[in-house]
């Protein structure tokens, strides 16, 4: 077993797991974007230096364009129905089942990367129980795509540079999407902000185009 | 010529135009995405079919690429003046100008289209195919929102929706969702196929797995039963501007790539799979017979185009019965003019709704006499679905029902998909009634000057103007937008020979053979002792 292919397969589920089951926003900006460039690595043979400059630079995008949109917006939707711990044992155990699985596999690629996407699907369907927010559903398509491509390098072996763009470009687009679902007017729940029977409307477009006093924007 | 400085304008474009509109600049935008849309199509034009490199992979444009991103481009940026033209909507004046919306939908999608299609392996075309579909989300998603709209009182003061109807975030963020894990699992089936294509051939249970992932992953897309309420609801409350990316050109171009799969990696089997073809064939019918009475049943405009996209994309489904190269044309064909008239569909029914300043069909008796180019314009559109023998719609129809179906199904089948004309006819028959109040109080289609007035400046005269004839300008426009679907329809530019050629080639790898496995082997029950000579011999084994 390939060790270096197994620390990628690992940052790619902690990635995942902070992108799906964080509550802060630079830690779901930082989870995806280091899920997104541990993806490429899990491939047997490496890819070349400059493909992977560049999917580094579209997840440091994408991690960016996360960041941006989700720290004008608070996590509505509320938490995951199971702890990040939980969530990390439950995709260890997804992991083990696929690499095992692919032992018995004619596979063209790692066998690690198998476990790597049943430990991304799994984690991405525990985290999506019971959450209807808009904003979180989106962010669970990030890690279905790096399943998908794990999936693709698991069978088919690694993907071509020209892939490997158009999948980071899918990556900026899905950030983009997260970004502008975060930037529209916004139902929070009272207890959020301590005062509970009360709802709060806030339009973040209306904050940013209205001049605010000094001592910071009062957006609510 | 290679494709990348397409990819590139259509993309920065698209970025630059959703920035100025989204800090005001209508009017800019306006320009901005109009001459991109123009320098696009402009660039595809004269690109001669041909290979070229990008990224060190081949990639192909031949005449459907071009015929889809022109036909593509030419809709988007009619649908963009249409919705610039087009009287303000008195029903939703909070979301702003809606056509800034379009081009900021389109010209992402079609950087992504051209790539999409122009790449001939398929993995990487999936992925393409679903971040151009995704385009449309962008726009779409800023002026989403989960604040409950408050629908109930809207209702009780007789309106058929509320005031102004935004789309609901969780939805928006459904319909992302859907599109991953449309990828996923087409992707998962292509990969099994390619990757584990020496262990699978010949088990027709691991090939139709992986037939029915990619058609599943279509119908996630498009929206069949039993998937369609969320596509309904989607098409019903986006922002008109992204609708066309979100259920009609995003979820086609999938559906083109798809089919490219399914031609490289499961046609070439020659698998008969009578049983995951009948399941394919069955949803996509299901899906035009309950749609397309859906769309006879509703009272609100917006549903009914909604039921009538998801109508016409259902048939669609049966391009993945084929078990031949027959489908791949036909198929083709059809989701090209699906995705056009659809989109002079929606055309049709911004400008109804923006003349009437309502949705509801009730309130609309009489339409067409208020407003005859609207009534032409969906004309034209309907005979561009629908087609005549002869028609490259008319005749994909016919071999879309032909493929999969015997004798007497077969047209029964095809009676049952030409209830889209019974519903454009629902549509006619109610704008030739008595007119409604509501409809005498539109405007009419008459072209109107102003008073003569020396004191007033030329520019003002010229704004004044233009506002005094928004409705038949926007009215021409529709007509226009249903010139283009016809074009497509009648086989003006030789969509059915483009879309024929050009057959996928078998994925590479490790080619599987089509004999069949032995998947059964007799165990003897009984042991013969090992004295006996047959111990020696080894028993026959079933084939």
């Amino acid at each position: 077993m390939n060790v270096l292919l197994v620390a990628a397969s690992a940052m790619v589920v902690a990635g995942g797991i902070a992108c799906v089951a964080g509550r802060r926003p630079a830690v779901i900006a930082l989870g995806a974007g280091l899920m997104l460039v541990a993806v490429a690595l899990v491939a047997d043979p490496p890819p070349a230096l400059l493909p992977l400059a560049a999917r580094a630079v579209a997840a440091a995008l994408t991690a960016e364009l996360l960041w941006i949109g989700l720290r004008s917006r608070p996590p509505v939707g509320g938490a995951s129905a199971l702890a990040w711990p939980a969530i990390g044992f439950l995709g260890a155990a997804a992991f083990t089942v696929g690499y095992g699985s692919a032992q018995g596999m004619p596979a063209g690629g790692p066998p690690v990367a198998l476990g790597a996407a049943l430990a991304l699907l799994t984690l991405t369907v525990v985290a999506l129980v019971g959450r209807f927010d808009g904003i979180q559903r989106s962010l669970m398509a990030l890690p279905l795509v790096a399943a998908a491509e794990l999936i693709r390098t698991a069978f088919v072996g690694p993907p071509s540079s020209l892939e490997g763009l158009v999948v980071a470009g899918l990556g900026i687009i899905l950030a983009g999407v997260v970004a502008s679902l975060s930037a529209g007017p916004v139902h929070e729940p009272a207890a959020l902000h301590g005062d509970p029977g009360v709802a709060v409307v806030r339009d973040p477009r209306i904050a940013r185009r209205t001049p605010q006093p000094r001592g910071g924007a009062d957006t609510r | 010529m290679t494709i990348a400085p397409l990819v590139v304008i259509a993309l920065v474009f698209g970025a630059v135009a959703a920035v100025v509109a989204d800090r005001g600049g209508t009017a800019s935008f306006t320009a901005l995405g109009g001459l991109a849309l123009v320098v696009v199509m402009g660039m595809v034009l004269p690109v001669a079919p041909g290979d070229s490199m990008l990224a060190g992979e081949p990639v192909r444009i031949d005449g459907y690429v071009r015929l889809f991103l022109v036909f593509g481009g030419v809709g988007g940026l009619l649908l963009m003046l249409l919705h610039a033209v087009a009287p303000p909507d008195p029903s939703a004046p909070a979301l702003g100008p809606r056509h800034a919306h379009v081009g900021a939908a389109f010209l992402p999608f079609l950087g992504g289209a051209a790539l999409a299609l122009a790449i001939p392996s398929p993995l990487p075309a999936l992925v393409a195919a679903t971040a151009a579909g995704l385009a449309g989300m962008l726009a779409a998603a800023r002026d989403a929102t989960d604040i409950p709209e408050p629908i109930d009182s809207a209702r009780q003061q007789g309106a058929t929706r509320p005031a102004a109807v935004r789309t609901m975030s969780g939805r928006l963020g459904a319909d992302v969702l859907r599109s991953a894990v449309a990828l996923a699992l087409a992707v998962s089936a292509l990969a099994l196929l390619a990757g584990g294509a020496d262990v699978i051939a010949g088990e027709p249970v691991g090939v139709g797995a992986a037939a029915l992932g990619l058609a599943a992953a279509v119908g996630l897309r498009i929206g069949i039963v039993p998937l369609h309420a969320h596509a309904a609801r989607l098409a019903e409350s986006a922002v008109h501007g992204a609708v066309p990316i979100l259920s009609i050109w995003g979820p086609t171009l999938f559906a083109v790539v798809a089919l490219a799969a399914v031609q490289a990696a499961v046609v070439p089997l020659g698998l008969p799979l009578s049983m995951e073809r009948g399941i394919i064939a069955g949803l996509g019918l299901v899906t035009v017979a309950l749609a397309g009475l859906g769309a006879l049943v509703q009272d609100d405009v917006d549903h009914v185009v909604a039921y009538s996209i998801l109508q016409d994309a259902g048939f669609a489904m049966l391009a993945f019965t084929a078990t031949d190269a027959a489908g791949w044309g036909a198929g083709r064909t059809w989701l090209l003019v699906f995705a056009i008239s659809k989109t002079a569909l929606l055309g049709w029914s911004a400008v109804l709704v923006r003349t009437f300043g309502t949705r509801s069909l009730a309130d609309l008796h009489g339409w067409a006499r208020r407003a005859p180019l609207l009534g032409v314009a969906l004309a034209v559109v309907a005979v561009a679905t629908v087609g005549v023998p002869g028609f490259a719609s008319f005749d994909a129809r016919l071999a879309l029902v032909s493929a999969p179906l015997g004798e007497p199904l077969r047209w029964l089948v095809l009676g049952a998909s030409l209830v889209t004309l019974l519903v454009h006819g629902r549509l006619l028959v109610i704008g030739l009634l008595e007119p409604t109040g509501q409809v005498r109080a539109g405007a009419d289609e008459r072209l109107r000057r102003l008073r003569p007035d020396p004191r007033r400046r030329v520019s003002v005269s010229a704004r004044e103007t233009f506002n005094l004839n928004r409705v038949p300008v926007a009215a021409g426009l529709a007509i226009a937008l249903a010139l283009v679907a016809f074009s497509a329809g009648a086989d003006l530019f030789g969509l059915h020979a483009a879309a024929a050629e050009n057959l996928p080639a078998a994925l590479p790898g490790g080619q599987p053979s089509t004999v069949p496995a032995a998947t059964f082997r007799p165990v003897p029950t009984e042991s013969p002792p090992a004295s006996s000579p047959l111990a020696t011999a080894s028993p026959p084994v079933a084939s």
